[in-house]
C-alpha cells in the first residue's frame, strides 16, 4: 500500500473535491433559504419573534461548527433517524449558514438609506413597490461582498465534515496521506485546491462589486 | 505579506493544522500536538488580523494625518496622538470578533488530539457512551465562553472609547 | 380655491414641538419661498404636506385631497405632489432613464415605450439628454439634482416642493439648477421652495414665508418683505444670511 504521491493521487483528491463543492452548495442553498426566513423573522415588527430569532442567531454563531456537526451526527439517531455523515453535515452546515446569511441580509436591507424609502414614497410608489424596485435591488448589491465572503468561509468549513467521517477533500487527504506517507505533499495539494476555489470566489466578488452601482 | 494573508485566508484552518502537525515532520520539524496547534492558530490569526489592521488604517482619512502635521506635530506624534487612537477604535470590533471566531475554531484542534475541550469529550465518550449529551454540553459550554468574551470586549470598548476620557 | 392649505398644523417629535400651529394657503401657479433659520421647521412643513410625516393636530388639504384625514390615500397624493430633496435621492442602481421611468410605469401605468418617450423629454428639459444612460454615480451633484427634478416633473405634479435643493452643491453648480427652476416658474408651475438663495427668492418667488421657531413669523410679497422686513427676527435673519 505504501507508495509515492503521484499524479493519479492528485486526481483522487480532485475527485473528492466534488463532495466538498456539493456540500458547500447544499449548505448555500439550504442555508440561503433558511437565512431568508431568519432575516425576515428578524425585521418583522413582532417582538417575541425577533427575540427568538436573535437567540437562534446567537446560539449558532456562539458555538463551534464542529460541535454542531457532532450534535447532529450523534443526536439525530436518538430521534430514530438513521443519519449518515453526509446528511448530518448537510443539515448542520445549512443551519450554520442560515444564521450568518440571515444576519448579512438583514444588515444589507437596513443599510439602504432611509431617504431612498422617502424618494420612492414621494413618487407615489406603494410600500411593496418601494421594497421591490428600490430597496431590495440595492440591498442585494450591498450584500454581495459579505455574502461571497461567507461562502468562502463555508467552503473552508466543509473540511470539518471530515471529522465526522464524511469523505470530502480533507478526509480524502487524510486517507491519501496515510497511504502514501507523503503527508506534506498531500496536504499542500489539498490546500492548493481549496485556495483555487476560495480565491476564485473572492475574485469574482470583487469583479461584481466594481460593476454594480451601489450607493455610497 | 499579501501572499501570506491570501494563502491563509483562502485555505481551511484544519488543513493548515494538518500541514503543521503531520506535514512538517517530513522536513524534520517535529511538534507535539499542543505546539502544532499553537503554531497553526497563531499563523491563522496573524493573517486575519493583518488584514483587519490594514483595512482599519486605510479607513482613516488622510486629512487626519495632514491636520496633525499642519499643527506642527512630528510624524511620530501624529501617529501616537491622532492615528493610533482612531485606528484602534476602528479595528477593535473586527479584531474582537475574529478572536471569538478563533476561540470557536480551537475546537478543531481535537482533530490532532491536543488537550482541549473536545478532546476531553472524546475521552469521556469512550467511557460513558453518551456522546450526544456530552457533545451538546461541550458545545453549549463554548456558548458561555463566547458570551463571556463578547461581554468583556464590549465592556473594554465602552471603557476605552465610549466613556468620555477624564478631563 | 387654494391648491395647498394648512390650518393650525401642529407637529411634534416626542416632546419637541416643531410646528406650533402653522396656517398657510398656496394658490395655483403661485411660487412661495420658505426661508428661516436652520431648525425652524421648514423641512418638516414640506414633509407634512407630502405626508412623509404624520401631524398631531390641524388639517392639510392638497389639490382636493385631505392629507390629514384618517385613511387618506398617501400614494395618490404623492403621485400629484413632486418633491426634491437636498440630498439628491436618485436610485443608485438605475440609470437616468430608468430612474425617471420607474414611477411612470408603476404608478402611472404607462407602457415602456410611452415612459421612455416621457423620460427622454423630461431629461432633455433639464439639459441632460446626453446622460440618459449614465448612472447617478457618474454624474455631478448638479446633474443629479437636475435628474431628480426631471423625475418628479415626469409625473406631471400639480405642485412641486423643493427642500434646499442647492445647499449641498458646489457653488459653481448652483446656477444650472436654479436655471431649471426659473424655467419652471415661467411655465406657471406651482412651487414651494425652501431656499437660502435670497436673490433667487426675490426675483423668482411671488411670496416669501419666514419661519421662526415653528411658526410663520412673517409673510408677504417677496420684493417687499425682503426689502422692508417687518419684524426684528426677519431683519436679524436677513442681515445674517446676506453678509
Ligand atoms: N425625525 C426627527 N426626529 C426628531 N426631531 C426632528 C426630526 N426631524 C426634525 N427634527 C427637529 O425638528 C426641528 C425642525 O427641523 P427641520 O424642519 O428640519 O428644520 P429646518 O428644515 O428649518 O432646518 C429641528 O429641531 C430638528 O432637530
Ligand atoms: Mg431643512
Amino acid at each position: 500500500m505504501i507508495r509515492e504521491f503521484a499524479l493519479a493521487d492528485f486526481g483522487y483528491l480532485l475527485l473528492a473535491t466534488r463532495w466538498t463543492i456539493l456540500l458547500a452548495l447544499t449548505a448555500m442553498l439550504g442555508g440561503g433559504f433558511l437565512g431568508l426566513v431568519v432575516a425576515i423573522c428578524r425585521v418583522l415588527p413582532i417582538r417575541p419573534l425577533n427575540w427568538l430569532t436573535v437567540g437562534y442567531i446567537n446560539l449558532i454563531q456562539g458555538t463551534p461548527l464542529l460541535g454542531q456537526l457532532f450534535v447532529f451526527f450523534f443526536g439525530l439517531p436518538l430521534f430514530g433517524l438513521s443519519v449518515d455523515a453526509w446528511t448530518a453535515a448537510a443539515l448542520a452546515m445549512s443551519i450554520y449558514a442560515s444564521a450568518f446569511f440571515g444576519e448579512i441580509w438583514r444588515g444589507s436591507l437596513q443599510s439602504v438609506p432611509l431617504r431612498q424609502w422617502e424618494a420612492g414614497a414621494s413618487l407615489g410608489l406603494t410600500y411593496r413597490q418601494r421594497l421591490a424596485y428600490v430597496i431590495i435591488p440595492q440591498a442585494v448589491r450591498i450584500s454581495i461582498p459579505p455574502t461571497v465572503g461567507f461562502i468562502v468561509q463555508l467552503v473552508k468549513n466543509t473540511s470539518l465534515a471530515a471529522l465526522i467521517g464524511f469523505i470530502e477533500l480533507t478526509r480524502a487527504s487524510q486517507i491519501m496521506a496515510a497511504a502514501t506517507f507523503a503527508p506534506l505533499q498531500v496536504y499542500l495539494a489539498a490546500a492548493g485546491i481549496y485556495f483555487v476555489i476560495c480565491f476564485g470566489l473572492s475574485h469574482v466578488s470583487q469583479l461584481l462589486e466594481r460593476r454594480l452601482h451601489v450607493a455610497r | 505579506m499579501r501572499a501570506y494573508v491570501e494563502l491563509i485566508r483562502n485555505t481551511p484552518l484544519l488543513v493548515q493544522l494538518f500541514i503543521v502537525f503531520f506535514g512538517l515532520p517530513t522536513l524534520g520539524i517535529r511538534l507535539n500536538a499542543n505546539e502544532a496547534a499553537l503554531v497553526a492558530l497563531s499563523i491563522n490569526l496573524g493573517a486575519y488580523s493583518t488584514e483587519i489592521i490594514r483595512a482599519g488604517i486605510e479607513s482613516l482619512p488622510r486629512s487626519q494625518i495632514e491636520a496633525g502635521r499642519a499643527l506642527g506635530l512630528t510624524a511620530l506624534q501624529t501617529f501616537r496622538y491622532i492615528v493610533l487612537y482612531q485606528a484602534v477604535k476602528a479595528i477593535y470590533p473586527a479584531l474582537a470578533s475574529q478572536f471569538v471566531l478563533l476561540m470557536l475554531a480551537t475546537s478543531i484542534v481535537s482533530a490532532i488530539g491536543a488537550t482541549e475541550l473536545f478532546h476531553q469529550a472524546a475521552f469521556i465518550e469512550s467511557r460513558t457512551y453518551r456522546s450526544f449529551e456530552v457533545y451538546t454540553l461541550i458545545t453549549l459550554s463554548y456558548l458561555l465562553l463566547t458570551v463571556g468574551f463578547r461581554g468583556l470586549f464590549s465592556l473594554v470598548y465602552w471603557a476605552v472609547f465610549v466613556r468620555r476620557p477624564s478631563r | 380655491m387654494s391648491l395647498v392649505s394648512l390650518e393650525n398644523v401642529v407637529k411634534r417629535f416626542g416632546s419637541l414641538e416643531v410646528l406650533k400651529g402653522v396656517s398657510l394657503e398656496v394658490d395655483k401657479g403661485e411660487i412661495v419661498a420658505v426661508i428661516g433659520r436652520s431648525g425652524s421647521g421648514k423641512s418638516t412643513m414640506l414633509r407634512c404636506i407630502n405626508a412623509l410625516e404624520p401631524v398631531q393636530a390641524g388639517r392639510i388639504m392638497v389639490d382636493g385631497i385631505e392629507v390629514t384625514a384618517p385613511g387618506a390615500d398617501h400614494n395618490k397624493l404623492r403621485a400629484r405632489v413632486g418633491m426634491v430633496f437636498q440630498s439628491y435621492n436618485l436610485f443608485p442602481h438605475l440609470n437616468v432613464e430608468r430612474n425617471v421611468k420607474l414611477a411612470l410605469k408603476l404608478v402611472r401605468r404607462m407602457s415602456d415605450a410611452e415612459a421612455s418617450e416621457v423620460a427622454r423629454r423630461m431629461v432633455a428639459k433639464v439639459g441632460l439628454e446626453d446622460k440618459l444612460l449614465a448612472y447617478p454615480d457618474e454624474l455631478s451633484g448638479g446633474q443629479q439634482q437636475r435628474v431628480a427634478i426631471a423625475r418628479s416633473l415626469a409625473m406631471q405634479p400639480t405642485i412641486m416642493l423643493f427642500d434646499e435643493i442647492t445647499s449641498a452643491l458646489d457653488p459653481e453648480l448652483v446656477g444650472e439648477v436654479l436655471k431649471v427652476l426659473e424655467e419652471l416658474a415661467e411655465e406657471g408651475m406651482t412651487m414651494m421652495l425652501v431656499t437660502h438663495e435670497m436673490h433667487f427668492a426675490r426675483t423668482v418667488a411671488d411670496r416669501v414665508v419666514f419661519m421662526h421657531e415653528g411658526r410663520i413669523h412673517e409673510e408677504g410679497p417677496a420684493e417687499q418683505i425682503l426689502r422692508e422686513p417687518g419684524t426684528a427676527e426677519l431683519r436679524n435673519f436677513l442681515s445674517a444670511v446676506l453678509h
